[in-house]
């Protein structure tokens, strides 16, 4: 225990010592608890120890006067613990599971025997942190092995209460792309999308925490939920895996169909929506000095064949991931790891929005990215202890046309006799066609991407402070750079012409038109945070804690000349009361406020910087029949885009923002399972919008009939008005049992009400136009809804010959799709909607069921598993909205999921 | 320490609560307002005189269906000297042909070209003047004495095969979302037409100018403020035509558009306080 001095020469020493700048991490877990006698009373001065495969070493300590132990900072995974004292029995508690951010509290009883007796005791593992409010759920490795996730850890964030969509989730009543992304830690979120940037190799993952609500600060400031995925470090036992697994969806009949404007299906189509994949991976972990130096490296291919509805040519999708990552522990004090992950991959034909996707039109994209990070824990004392992360990380995404060739031998996309071989120029600014023109030679469309973050930072950690009872507190720093550059446009001096209007004539300007970039085609935009966070778990008395802190984030996002587009401080303020009435673990009862926030991304200064692309249209004189407007009339150009960007944001912008409240109840209702209720509110304001300054609209907001400012030019203009909002209600009821007696559930059934102006926080464009907002003066859709998830796992008893059992299902009632239209001025940027009257329709109900076996063959080295699992086992359609261009509308798309086979085949020693 | 601490600690959350849920009030300070007002057209002059090619001769009274769209905007000040008609002041003028550019601040309209579900109708049905299909059908047929036609050039004589035919064009499901027909703009205020409008989101300081004009029929019932090569496009099968809509800069150059018969609001208002209701009163029919 330490005084308040202690706290204050602490803190000293972390302002002394620590000067650099880091971001929380959360990557390990906590056993704690009492040891009792037979009569209840606590027992001192206990020998408690725990070990576990996961950890260099074990770890002793003595209880305290309260009989109390306490053991935080351990890695994930399971754990065994040893309690001895002379007079009483030694007990032994093995199997308990230790989650990420999350206390594992035990009550161990001493029985009074003889000296030497062992008691090992596997009933009653702890399933209910009486410590914590926060609300998700940890994903064990033994979990996401048995469970049919089609070995994607993203298949299965869904198992989360609020947890919907698909693999950049929508958590918490948040947009896909207002979520954190955490490896080992070190965040990975894409800095311009907010959505996911890596591809983690399966077979390296300990445990993935999905965060929804209520969630310390130490995780960060975004306005959706927090996926933090921890990896294996290895271990004294030398690990060899290797696996193999083909999933095909072509086997069973699929349906896929569209459907009309009124909600009735079409006919199924009869598109080849080819499905196809092929995983392969080897992983091999171990020791580099026992109990000193462990490491791990697996590697990982995904290969897929997959068509999108509608599209008669796959997607070939061409993926490897390698990880790498040593775990260092000189000495007890000190713990060093590094890191690294990438992910290249190959994706050929990417232009899929078009089934008639012209062979020369074909393309190769490589995409992928690499993080690498250093780590230092120092554990001071064992209740004083603080950990420093560096992080960079790259991410790319390259995007370029395939030109034709007239090299019969190379095989792929032939020239027509008439075209000519190009020769890709990524310098030159070019021409592009548009609509349904084609180039005549070729179509050399290039785009290349690439970001960066660089994070450093540290977090410092004090527990069993005292003062009016237990204090365990936190602080931390963090810093991140984050910048992205993209260069894209077309190539070249090529001539375009109208598909239905074939005559054209390059000489007279007959049938022929063409747009040049006349502007600078890269772009740079940056963004700096530097944040903060203090965080307590006080414990007045042993059965009631209060979890409260704030974090203060100061978030800068730069356009490509330097500009702060979004200036803005975060202040986090959290605060929680837990309560466990009968002080036995298996109790809570939990209330939780908290204000979390978006600081923005790069995406949005791509729309507001000094400098755009530009683009002049050229008209040959078939087009310049329908010029009415615009046109200079000096020659045959018809509209012109200048390279200043024009788009501006309004001066004091505030940070979109999201308060909450939740309360709730856990109860073991059997042992090892408890069932919950909870009930979150969540008041999302002031989220990012973009309006235009200059149009004048008519009477509902469908034409414009004149420009303040006198020019052709749409002036669009970010905002964050407090119209541009969510409101979001839900309430959950489930149940979770721990691993134990060779069986693990999860599942919980969500009633949700959201509604809003915003669908989701641009990334885009598109958001709250004006007229949206002053015309329709309605809510952008109501959605009530009903989702349950289940995720079930079982081992049949009957070793040595372990079959392992698993199941998830999905339901989700489905989503309103409300009717917008584009509005009757063209303005650009995609052109700005309106929504008419009411809601148009709902997706149909979305029911999906896997199911998986795996049958384990002991063999004379290691074990031989094979594996098969069927997904979408009701062949479920799978709903969604869908933007028709040629309508000019949005409507209900949809396909059928095609039924799956995976099998395969695992090898490990 | 003891369990008698809970009452206090549920008193803080609730106070935490509360602190967070109240927030802070946040103001754009944008300089907009919403202005509300009402649209008077007198009777006697929104009589429409139509011809055909034949030189027959008639007119349109007391009919709302045959106003054509009235554009209102909010500008910094009128100017009588331009034209024969109050006027918004122009800026510098770049191109004598049309003057100088007014720069509205805001406006709206009453009424707005709608919808091109056949050919015959491009540039010629308005949202809000008709209560029903048959309604269009009669007022077409009875008072233009030009019956809406198919692309073969056959009268359309029922009221579903319109609204059928609309929905089709328009990909629409209800009468709501088509806006051709339903609420009406106009309603009868005695001597005078009367609507209600409200300019949302203008540019507002004190002292800006409300002004409008309606674009009244010419004599075989066209609207100058129309671009039959405007709007959306329609392309199925042998039909392969513009929808039409007004010219986007309607309210820029008013001036360029009025023509012989259209009213104009004589009487400039003057607004000051945006809370102020104002009738505009378009008064003064133009004559060439």
């Amino acid at each position: 225990m330490h005084s308040l001095l202690s706290l204050a020469r602490m803190l000293l020493l972390v302002l002394l010592v620590l000067p650099g700048l880091a971001r929380a991490s959360v990557t390990a877990g906590t056993i704690k608890g009492t040891t009792v006698d037979e009569g209840g009373l606590p027992v001192p001065g206990v020998l408690v120890t725990i070990k576990s495969d996961n950890m260099m070493g074990a770890k002793q300590a003595d209880t305290d006067m309260e009989g109390r132990f306490n053991f935080p900072e351990l890695p994930p995974g399971i754990y065994e613990l040893t309690a001895e004292k002379a007079g009483f029995a030694k007990v032994v508690r093995p199997g308990l599971q230790v989650n990420i951010g999350r206390n594992t509290i035990l009550t161990v009883e001493m029985p009074l025997q003889e000296a030497g007796e062992e008691i090992v005791i596997e009933e009653s593992r702890p399933v209910i942190d009486t410590e914590s409010a926060q609300r998700g759920s940890v994903l064990t490795k033994e979990f996401l092995e048995r469970i049919p996730a089609g070995r994607s850890y993203q298949s299965a964030v869904q198992l989360a209460a609020g947890t919907t969509g698909g693999s950049n989730a929508n958590i918490g009543g948040a947009a896909y792309n207002e979520n954190t992304y955490l490896l080992d830690g070190v965040n990975i979120t894409d800095p311009v999308t907010g959505t996911f940037s890596l591809n983690f190799n399966f077979d390296a993952i300990e445990q993935v925490e999905i965060l929804t609500n209520a969630f310390d600060p130490e995780y960060g400031y975004n306005l959706g939920g927090a996926i933090n995925v921890v990896t294996e470090t290895g271990g004294n036992v030398l690990e060899f895996v290797v696996n193999a697994y083909y999933t095909n969806g072509n086997w069973a009949p699929k349906l896929d169909a569209r459907y009309a404007a009124d909600g009735t299906q079409l006919a199924p189509t009869d598109f080849d929506s080819r499905f196809e994949l092929f995983q392969a991976g080897v992983k091999i972990a171990g020791p580099i000095v026992r109990d000193r130096a462990w490491f791990i490296a697996t590697y990982q291919h995904d290969r897929s064949l997959i068509a999108n509805v509608g599209i008669d040519l796959p997607r070939d999708y061409d993926g490897h991931y390698v990880f790498g990552k040593i775990t260092f522990q000189p000495t007890a004090a000190h713990r060093f790891t590094l890191l690294a992950q990438a992910d290249p991959t190959t994706i050929s034909n990417t232009d899929q929005s078009d089934r008639f996707v012209y062979p020369e039109a074909q393309g190769q994209q490589t995409q992928g990215g690499v993080v690498a990070s250093a780590r230092w824990d120092w554990f001071i004392s064992p209740e004083i202890f603080a950990e420093t992360i560096a992080t960079v990380q790259k991410s790319y995404l390259e995007n370029a046309q395939v030109p034709c060739t007239h090299d019969e031998n190379l095989g792929y996309n032939p020239c027509e006799p008439t075209e000519y071989e190009y020769s890709v120029d990524y310098t030159t600014p070019g021409r592009f066609g548009s609509n349904n023109a084609f180039d005549s030679g070729n179509y050399p469309f290039f785009d290349f991407d690439d970001r960066w973050r660089y994070s450093l930072g540290t977090k410092f950690s004090m527990l069993q402070l005292s003062l009016l009872g237990t204090h365990d507190l936190k602080v931390g720093l963090s810093g991140d750079v984050t910048r992205w550059r993209r260069t894209f446009g077309y190539t070249g001096d090529v001539y375009y012409v109208d598909l239905n209007e074939l005559s054209y004539n390059p000489d007279t300007l007959q049938n022929y038109y063409w747009v040049e970039i006349t502007g600078p085609i890269s772009f740079l935009a940056r963004a700096e945070n530097i944040g903060a966070f203090v965080q307590d778990v006080y414990k007045p008395i042993d059965n009631l804690t209060f979890r409260f802190g704030t974090r203060y984030d100061r978030n800068i996002v730069r356009n490509d000349v330097g500009e702060p587009i979004i200036n803005v401080g975060l202040w986090g303020p959290r605060f929680s009361v837990i309560w466990d009435p009968w002080g036995n673990n298996k109790t809570k009862f939990v209330g939780s406020v908290g204000r979390f926030n978006d600081g923005g991304r790069l995406a949005v200064p791509y729309y507001l910087s000094q400098s755009g692309f530009g683009s002049k249209l050229f008209l040959g004189e078939y087009f310049r029949r329908s010029v009415s407007a615009h046109s200079n009339g000096l020659d045959n150009s018809y509209s012109y885009a200048p390279n200043e960007n024009l788009n501006t944001v309004l001066d004091g912008t505030i940070a979109p923002h999201s308060d909450e409240f939740s309360v709730g109840a856990e109860r073991e209702i059997i042992r090892d399972l408890a069932a919950n209720v909870y009930f979150t509110g969540k008041y999302t304001r002031n989220l990012y919008a973009f309006d235009e300054t200059n149009l004048v609209w008519d009477e509902d907001g469908y034409n414009v009939l004149g420009t303040s400012d006198g020019t052709a030019d749409v002036l669009q203009r970010m905002r964050t008005p407090s119209i541009a909002r969510r409101d979001y209600f839900r309430t959950d009821v489930g149940v979770q049992k721990v691993w134990s007696d060779r069986w693990q559930v999860q599942g919980t059934y969500s009633y949700t009400i959201s509604r809003g102006t915003m669908q989701t926080s641009p990334s885009g464009f598109l958001s709250v136009p004006q007229q949206v907002e002053y015309y329709v003066n309605g809510l952008l859709f109501t959605d009530v809804r009903h989702d349950v998830s289940a995720g079930f796992a079982w081992d049949l008893p009957n070793d040595p010959w372990t079959t392992q059992l698993g199941a998830l299902i999905f339901f989700e009632s489905g989503n309103p799709v409300s009717r917008y239209y584009a509005n009757g001025a063209e303005i650009g940027f995609g052109s700005i909607l309106r929504q008419t009257v009411g809601t148009y329709a709902r997706e149909e109900p979305y029911f999906e069921a896997r199911i998986k076996v795996e049958q384990e063959v002991p063999v004379r080295k290691g074990k031989l598993s094979a594996v098969a699992e069927l997904s979408n086992l009701i062949n479920a359609r799978q709903g969604d909205g869908a933007y028709v261009a040629s309508d000019n509308r949005w409507i209900i798309s949809g396909r059928q999921d095609p039924l799956e086979l995976t099998l395969g085949g695992r090898y490990e020693f | 320490m003891s369990s008698e601490l809970l009452p206090r600690a549920a008193l803080a959350c609730v106070l935490a609560s509360a602190a967070l849920s109240v927030g802070c009030k946040y103001d754009e300070n944008l300089p907009n307002a919403d202005l509300k007002g009402t649209v008077r057209i007198p009777k006697e002059l929104a009589a429409v005189a139509l011809s055909d090619l034949e030189g027959n001769q008639w007119t349109i009274e007391d009919d709302a269906r045959a106003i054509g769209p009235v554009y209102i905007g909010v500008y910094a000040g009128i100017d009588d000297t331009l034209y024969s008609y109050p006027h918004p002041e122009w800026g510098p003028v770049l191109d004598e042909e049309q003057g100088g550019d007014a720069y509205p601040w805001g406006g709206t309209s009453a009424g707005r070209f709608a919808w091109g579900c056949y050919e015959a109708t491009v540039c010629k049905t308005l949202t809000g003047r008709y209560d029903s299909y048959q309604s269009v059908l009669d007022f077409f047929r009875d008072q233009v004495r030009s019956p809406i036609t198919d692309d073969l050039g056959n009268e359309i004589t029922s009221a579903e095969e319109y609204q059928e035919r609309c929905f089709m064009i328009e990909d629409v499901t209800s009468d709501d979302e088509l806006d051709l027909v339903g609420p009406l703009d106009f309603t009868d205020g005695g001597d005078y037409f009367e609507a209600e409008v409200e300019i949302l989101h203008s540019q507002f300081t004190p002292g800006v100018s409300v002004w409008g004009f309606a674009d009244m029929p010419s004599a075989a019932f066209g609207f100058s403020t129309c671009d039959v090569e405007g709007g959306g496009y329609h392309y199925y099968n042998s039909e392969d035509y513009y929808k039409g809509t007004n010219y986007r800069d309607v309210l820029n150059f008013p001036g360029k558009y009025i023509t012989a018969g259209d009213l104009v609001s004589f009487d400039p208002i003057v607004v000051d306080d945006p809370e102020q209701e104002f009738v505009l009163e378009l008064g003064y029919k133009y004559e060439d």
